[in-house]
């Protein structure tokens, strides 16, 4: 970018500013980059940022000083009624005022995120400017959703299928751990019922019953550890991984609609 | 820079920078003289000097130089009435931190 382009750049950004803010701070910075001289003409680009930036601070100084003087601790009596004309512009200025802080919201976010905050930037006043942004980008965002719905419903759909079928496969092997788990667990009772019963009759047979009945007991016990362990832990996992990847998606979004 | 240069300090620096020189100095040699006491960015330095403007603390009259017209800023009396206030503020200010940082309080 070379000095016209900058300047260019400058004044257009400058646009919603009264005239005469606007064309003192061009004369400004067109009588700096003369004093600089030719040589310098990159290095005063480099150091003073970007337009974006020069732009921001003229603007919000400029806001700063219609909307209440007393925050530069600044005797005001004198300031507000020295000029005349100022008042004028200050009465007309106020609709002016309200498009350049909507437009602006996008420049005093780049503005904060830029300067080293070497101004103490919390003394500028920022506050007005969050909930109008706030309102844009959803605003935005409605109107994304709006115009991709129809590929939204159908790639959503099909995620969703497939979400539901693993949940389908989750709860099937929850179901039958749990009822195998119960069931070798009953039936190991039984086993082992029937070995007992049997001892005095036939105390081999009766013996293997036994154990086998413990056996099936303890497979049981497992199966139904097991199925204990899926409830509390992995289907709360799975939860909130879901959560967090919605959430995810939520969040990205925002990020491209601003 | 370790210290963030609120705004009333920032304006109290540029006052004095510009009323080093009795007849005052222009935007460009203001910010270079401003950059030698602490490091800011060059764009910071033209809403400070409008403000100070507006607020009567500096003057601003056009004069000729090298085909050019030039656009001095001149410290007022409500500038220079302003600037003692700076500094008899950042006298007690400064001083108190010092003795803390000293050990004292």
């Amino acid at each position: 970018m070379n000095r016209d382009e900058f300047m260019a750049q400058l004044a257009r950004l400058l646009v919603d500013l009264p005239e005469s803010e606007r064309m003192e701070a061009i004369r400004y910075y067109n009588d700096y980059f003369d004093e600089a001289g030719e040589e310098n003409e990159s290095k005063v680009i480099q150091k003073l940022g970007s337009p974006g930036k020069v732009a921001a601070g003229i603007r919000s100084n400029f806001q700063d000083i219609e909307s209440d003087p007393e925050n530069m601790g600044f005797d005001t009596g004198v300031g507000n009624g020295s000029n005349g004309g100022e008042n004028q512009k200050n009465a007309a200025d106020g609709g002016a005022e309200n498009e350049s802080e909507n437009g602006s919201g996008q420049w005093q976010n780049q503005n904060g995120t830029q300067n080293n905050g070497q101004m103490g930037n919390d003394q500028y006043n920022m506050q007005p400017h969050h909930t109008n942004r706030g309102a844009g980008k959803w605003a935005l965002i409605i109107i994304v959703l709006v115009f991709a719905s129809p590929l939204i419903l159908g790639v959503g759909g099909g995620a969703l299928g497939v979400f539901v079928g693993i949940l389908g496969v989750l709860f099937g092997v929850l179901i039958s751990f749990l009822a195998g788990g119960i069931g070798m667990a009953i039936g190991g009772v039984a086993l082992m019922a029937k070995g007992i019963f049997n001892i005095f009759g036939a105390p081999a047979v009766g013996l293997m019953s036994i154990g086998g009945g413990l056996v099936f007991i303890a497979l049981g016990i497992l199966c139904l550890m097991f199925s204990v362990w899926f409830i509390f832990r992995l289907i709360p996992r799975v939860f909130r991984a879901t959560v967090n990847f919605i959430s995810g998606i939520f969040h990205k979004k925002r990020g491209e609609a601003a | 820079m370790v210290f963030n240069t609120g705004a009333a300090l920032l304006d109290a620096i540029v006052l004095a920078v510009v009323s080093i020189d009795r007849e005052g100095t222009y935007g460009y040699k203001i910010t270079q003289d401003v950059r030698q006491v602490i490091d800011i960015s060059e764009s910071t330095l033209y809403p400070v000097l409008r403000r100070l403007q507006k607020d009567e603390c500096l003057m601003v009259y056009d004069m000729e130089f090298a085909g050019r017209n030039r656009r001095y800023y001149k410290v007022t009396d409500k500038g220079k009435a302003q600037l003692a206030l700076y500094q008899s503020e950042w006298k007690s200010y400064s001083s108190k931190i010092s003795m803390l940082f000293e050990g004292r309080i």
